[in-house]
């Protein structure tokens, strides 16, 4: 009547499938890999030019972190500056950026005149705050 | 030759003429975010293809997910793109996933050709082109191989077992179709995870379906013979050796690997779901659904969804009607519903662990490939059980709806601003010149930062000397 291989068989399998998934799935090591690769770095480069690309200025002092102080690229962190300029505006962010660059190329009186004018372009005190961090990290 | 062989024959060609074209409307395809980064790893040159694809950090951005068959893959992939731009034709192509849904055609039409008879061949041609023309389908772009990969493991799954187990008479030893479910069983789960709850889900119905037919009454009503039920024994071991085989590799073969080769352990965290995804009924319920109702309606957003819905209820009502008429039509029914039911409990694992997939400019993709391979197979044999003229009609009359809805979409549709992608789009083209042409000022181009890298990374290692 019954063929009783078949049936523990069929039961064994059904009953080791889930357990299977579970128990994978609820493996919870975090590993020991050393944190973020070179390219993870990068891809988050990519995520940067990407706000910058729909318009989002406060991503170029993210972008002025990769392209000058991780690669010394100053003309593709200017040319990045010029494309959010031409479509925000000579914004406080735009113009911190600009201070930024122009410390990288050892032009000292440029980069004070921008960082000044990023003060003064800054709308209210909270972006007035934010842009002053910018400048002092980046005096460092 | 028979007219079904020509149909055969004339559809595979069709597919290929159709990849071709898809591929060249793509204009030599657009670099992926992420395979920016992923091109420079698999062509590093200072390290060995087996240090590379065993490096989750790198393939994976540390998400260990055990599918180094896919990254292999990959790495082939990967090394054909900065050949060609060596010899001046840098294009961002994925070669494999070209090839893996040709196969996956190949083996759909051969599969109906043999074991759907009743089918009218006009209507297997309209599957495979449909399921071709999907746009799930239909991204050659370079980024993974694992969908793709997985994709052909279900195609071989589905068909192979029904050949297999349901149109053959056991008279014939049939090792090639065993030789493909094997290797859809154990290197399914090597591609992606999606490939490993798949070996999963069929050695479930396998264990199921062996329990079940262990009572006499069962096997008498069913006509299921001692052949029958040693293919039956045979599927189930070989699918459990498989998952437990996946579990091993998972879990302590691949990190002892991951250990050897580059000196750490790979974190679970990604894979760390628990349970909470399984009940994820409502975010799965909506990727299942709405990709159900586009494939078949080519219909957006709610409407997407609805029509899913109602199609699920019509496939409900269809089968409970052939089954009220014709019990023995009752693991044909099963079948169809444990495949939708495996289907919803991967979608709400999936969106539970990556809800970005729910995107807009993502929930069609290649995510869903692998169910919609499953899905041509159910709608074969929804229509083989059928056996109506009205019901082929029908189903052929959606298919050739969503194909011609394939040919105007590109003038109905332009990556919008809420496309992820649209800054790698519009700037490959740029990619592309730069590593054609050495003398191209890249970092003027306004490119994403790891496309400028890429650039970099190519003119240092490869490109052609002037």
């Amino acid at each position: 009547m019954i063929d009783r291989r078949s049936f523990i068989a069929g039961a064994a399998l059904v009953a080791l499938v889930p357990s299977l998934l579970w128990w994978q799935s609820s493996n919870t090591s975090k590993g020991t890999s050393p944190g973020m690769s070179r390219y993870n770095v990068d891809h988050l480069g990519s995520i940067v030019t990407e706000y910058l690309y729909i318009g989002n200025p406060q991503a170029l002092d993210m972008l002025c972190n990769y392209a000058l102080q991780r690669d010394g690229n100053g003309l593709y962190a200017a040319t990045w500056i010029d494309y959010v300029a031409a479509r925000c505006g000579e914004c406080a962010d735009v113009r911190a950026a600009r201070g930024r660059l122009a410390a990288f190329v050892g032009d000292r009186t440029g980069m004070r005149r921008e960082f000044a004018a990023a003060l003064a372009a800054a709308r209210d005190d909270a972006e007035r705050q934010r842009i002053r961090t910018i400048i002092e990290r980046s005096r460092q | 030759m028979t007219t079904r062989r020509k149909w055969t024959l004339g559809t595979i060609l069709v597919a290929a003429l159709m990849i071709a074209i898809f591929a060249a409307g793509e204009c030599g395809s657009y670099v992926h975010m992420e395979s920016t980064a992923f091109l420079r790893v698999y062509n590093d040159r200072s390290r060995s293809v087996w240090h590379i694809i065993f490096d989750p950090l790198v393939t994976d951005w540390n998400a260990y997910q055990a599918r180094e068959l896919s990254y292999l893959v990959d790495c082939l992939d990967a090394r054909f793109i900065y050949l060609c731009a060596r010899l001046g034709f840098a294009h961002f192509y994925s070669l494999s996933a070209m090839v893996i849904i040709l196969l996956c055609v190949w083996l759909q039409q051969y599969f109906m050709e043999r074991d759907f008879r009743a089918l009218p061949p006009w209507l297997c041609s309209a599957l495979s082109l449909a399921f071709v023309a999907s746009p799930a389908c239909r991204n050659f772009g370079f980024f993974r191989s694992s969908k793709p990969l997985t994709t052909l493991a279900a195609t071989a799954l589905c068909f192979g077992a029904w050949h297999l187990f349901v149109r053959r008479d056991g008279k014939t030893r049939e090792y090639g179709a065993w030789a493909l479910l094997g290797a859809a069983l154990f290197l399914g789960p090597l591609a992606d995870r999606q490939g490993a709850f798949l070996s999963s889900c069929f050695a479930g119905m396998c264990g199921v379906t062996l329990a079940a037919a262990a009572f006499r009454p069962v096997r008498d009503f069913f006509r299921i013979g001692d052949e029958a039920m040693r293919k039956l024994r045979l599927a189930a071991l070989v699918s459990g050796a498989a998952v437990l085989f996946a579990a091993l590799y998972n879990l302590h073969i691949g990190p002892a690997i991951i250990r050897a080769l580059n000196g750490y352990d790979p974190s679970f965290e990604y894979q760390n779901i628990g349970g909470k995804g399984v009940f994820n009924f409502s975010d799965g319920g909506l990727f299942l659904l709405d990709n159900l109702g586009f494939f078949f309606g080519r219909i957006y957003g709610l409407a997407a969804f609805c029509g899913g819905l109602l199609l699920v209820v019509l496939w409900l009502v269809f089968w409970v009607g052939r089954v009220r008429k014709e019990p023995r039509r009752l693991p044909a029914a099963m079948l169809t519903f444990g495949c939708l039911a495996a289907m919803l409990l991967c979608a709400n694992l999936m969106t539970f662990r990556h809800h970005l997939m729910l995107r807009d400019d993502v929930i069609h993709g290649t995510y869903f490939l692998p169910m919609l391979a499953v899905l041509v197979f159910l709608a074969a044999l929804t229509a083989e059980s059928a056996g109506s003229r009205l019901i082929d009609r029908l189903l052929a009359g959606m298919l050739l709806l969503s194909l011609a809805a394939t040919t105007v979409e590109p003038w109905l549709s332009r990556p919008g601003i809420g496309d992820h992608q649209i800054i790698f789009k519009e700037t490959s083209p740029l990619v592309r010149r730069a590593m054609n042409d050495p003398s191209f000022d890249a970092n003027s181009a306004l490119l994403p930062y790891s496309s400028l890298k890429l650039v970099q990374h190519f003119r240092a290692n490869f490109a052609p000397e002037k």
